[in-house]
């Protein structure tokens, strides 16, 4: 099922970039539609795979890139809605199906249904990864919407006015902001009960403060003249590099580096 | 002392410390950090893989602070002067909040009506405008009053209006936080103890407390992985019994301010040896209420921000509308266009 949700995720990227090269309007709609049951397929997927491991499938970083992919379809279509728009779709999608190509491409190992381990158990570290997972979707959206902004040109019609893109991206990081933050506060309470220390400069906890402190700083620089237009959508991208680099690149830096980490993902 | 003040109200100063902190962690986050409670055996071990593992690099390393970079002044000064300017910030602008959020005039000058940022302006000599808009305002979920002066009726409806307050929450969770960890860095503890059944060990720091494992259970997989484990620990007072219970990996036991947590085991030829952690945190409190308080005033500031309309009829069946928001409510034009064609809509049925 998560293989076919896949594939109808690239369907519906040709289908938006199709829409907008070519302004048809039924191309728009099916790539909506082939979004939606890309969306219903992750959906039966991951329900079946919690099913089957008896828990969330939220225990390993296979199952988390798949709820971020989840969630980030989740949020799009919800802005696709409330905003009328298609045409960040493109850009959009293509931030999903980096995040989707590289939960596929997990080794057989990872993708294996697990046992969960004792430390794993525990409400606080559910919704600190429920969390995490809602807030790093909508700074995708932000980042989607950053690129759109960057590759317009003032005044090219094919593209929404760069007001509205701002606007959106605007909402889209002082959506995932809150969420982020209660991520680090559920975290803290976890490791608190599993460690015995709320803060620990883990790096996984450092980088995490990193995601946050750069966000922080988007929202504060918003309101300085200076930082609008091309420059915040900017920091939205850089945004969502660091949120892949705290997800994907921090397992990596500490097998390289050889630090101590108790983050299994 | 003013222009010291002054420079720390900055948002860009504020800014530029943010940075400063985010890049410092982000350099923090490649070298390896010393422990922070370890004994001196541990902490020359540490000392020596570190410096196996660098070579000649270690020296530099270790005189410019890269293993204890979250303990190095070069860290904590910016975390500070951060501190300092989010307090200047937030005692700078508790009065012109308090006021915007407390002090709410229905009468509005014509110089603010023609300045705001959103404007309308409509005129129906026949149409009943002084309940027309409240009524649209209402929908809206404005909290609306009005005066009337001279046959003119004076408007002004507020949504949101305390949500301003929530931006100096946020910075008060801020330094609450900050000042959480700073109480459990200097007034907490963590001590590991190990034993296996039957054992009765001491705590130190002055608690008087002991603990005894009275068993340790542990089921595993198929597979033979740990499944869970748990240890039956009796909590002692001198030699009187004051609390007893099971530890589990994410539950720990907790008497008079000291949790006691599973935090490994090892399995020996016929006995398991089960060490625990026992931690006194007294700032964790203050860094949960922090925490959430920090939380409510993201959510409130975001999601919920000040908007407010001043609406003035003139006896002629004038109606100007002028509307200002939080800078953070994002839709407001958008908004504030369709109430005005829905007042233009009610006004012409």
């Amino acid at each position: 099922m998560i293989a076919v949700a896949y594939l109808l995720l690239w369907l519906a990227l040709a289908a938006y970039v199709a829409r907008t090269v070519t302004s048809t309007r039924w191309l728009g709609r099916a790539a909506t539609a082939l979004t939606a049951t890309a969306w219903g397929a992750f959906t039966v997927g991951l329900m079946r795979r919690g099913w089957e491991a008896g828990h969330w499938p939220l225990a390993n970083r296979y199952e988390f890139a798949l709820c971020f992919v989840w969630a980030i379809v989740a949020i799009y279509l919800l802005l696709e809605a409330s905003w009328g728009e298609r045409r960040a779709g493109p850009f959009v999608l293509a931030i999903t199906l980096m995040v989707a190509t590289y939960a596929v491409t997990r080794p057989a190992g990872e993708k294996a249904i697990a046992p969960l381990l004792p430390a794993l158990r525990s409400v606080w570290l559910q919704i600190h990864v429920l969390t995490a997972m809602v807030g790093y979707a909508a700074f995708a959206i932000a980042a989607g919407l950053g690129v759109l902004r960057l590759v317009q040109r003032d005044g090219e019609p094919r593209w929404p006015a760069p007001e509205e893109i701002e606007r959106t991206v605007n909402r889209a990081v002082a959506l995932g902001f809150p969420w982020l933050t209660l991520s680090i506060l559920t975290g803290a309470i976890w490791a608190h009960n599993a460690w015995g220390r709320y803060w620990g400069w883990d790096p996984k906890e450092a980088w995490a403060l990193v995601t946050w402190l750069w966000y922080l700083l988007v929202l504060h620089l918003r309101p300085l003249r200076r930082w609008r237009g091309r420059r915040l959508a900017a920091l939205a991208v850089i945004g969502f590099g660091i949120v892949l680099f705290t997800f994907v690149g921090v397992p990596w830096l500490v097998r390289t580096v050889r630090l101590e980490s108790l983050h299994g993902f | 002392m003013q222009r010291a003040w002054r420079f720390f109200a900055r948002l860009d100063i504020a800014a530029i410390l943010v940075f400063a902190v985010l890049l410092l962690i982000l350099l923090g986050s490649c070298f390896p950090q010393l422990p922070s409670s370890a004994d001196p055996e541990q902490l020359a071990q540490w000392e020596a893989a570190v410096r196996a593992r660098y070579g000649r690099l270690a020296d530099p390393l270790v005189a410019s602070g890269a293993f204890r970079c979250f303990r190095s002044p070069i860290f904590l000064v910016p975390v500070v002067l951060l501190a300092l300017a989010t307090l200047v910030c937030t005692v700078d602008r508790w009065r012109g909040v308090w006021r915007r959020t407390f002090r709410h005039p229905v009468r509005c000058s014509d110089v603010a009506l023609e300045s705001a940022p959103h404007t309308a302006q409509l005129a129906s000599p026949e149409a009943d405008l002084a309940s027309i808009v409240p009524e649209c305002l209402r929908q809206r979920g404005f909290r609306v009053r009005s005066e009337t002066a001279k046959g003119v009726v004076h408007l002004r409806g507020d949504r949101n209006r305390l949500a301003s307050l929530a931006t100096l929450a946020t910075h008060l969770a801020v330094l609450l936080l900050l000042m959480g960890t700073v109480f459990s860095s200097v007034c907490g503890w963590r001590e590991e103890v190990t034993f296996q059944s039957g054992e009765t060990v001491s705590i130190a720091h002055g608690t008087g407390l002991a603990l005894r494992n009275e068993g340790f259970t542990i089921d595993r997989h198929p597979d033979g992985s740990a499944a869970d484990y748990q240890a039956k620990i009796v909590v002692l007072e001198g030699v009187r019994e004051v609390t007893r219970g099971t530890v589990q990996v994410n539950r720990p036991l907790s008497y008079g301010g000291v949790g006691f947590l599973l935090r490994s085991y090892e399995g020996r030829e016929n006995h398991y040896d089960v060490t625990l952690l026992a931690v006194h945190d007294p700032g964790y409190g203050l860094v949960v209420v922090a925490g959430l308080l920090l939380l409510f005033g993201l959510t409130v500031s975001f999601n919920f921000p000040h908007c407010w309309i001043h609406a003035r009829i003139e006896p002629g069946g004038m109606l100007r509308l002028a509307g200002r928001a939080d800078k953070r409510a994002w839709d407001f034009g958008r908004e504030f266009e369709r109430l005005a064609r829905e007042v233009e809509r009610a006004a012409g049925e």
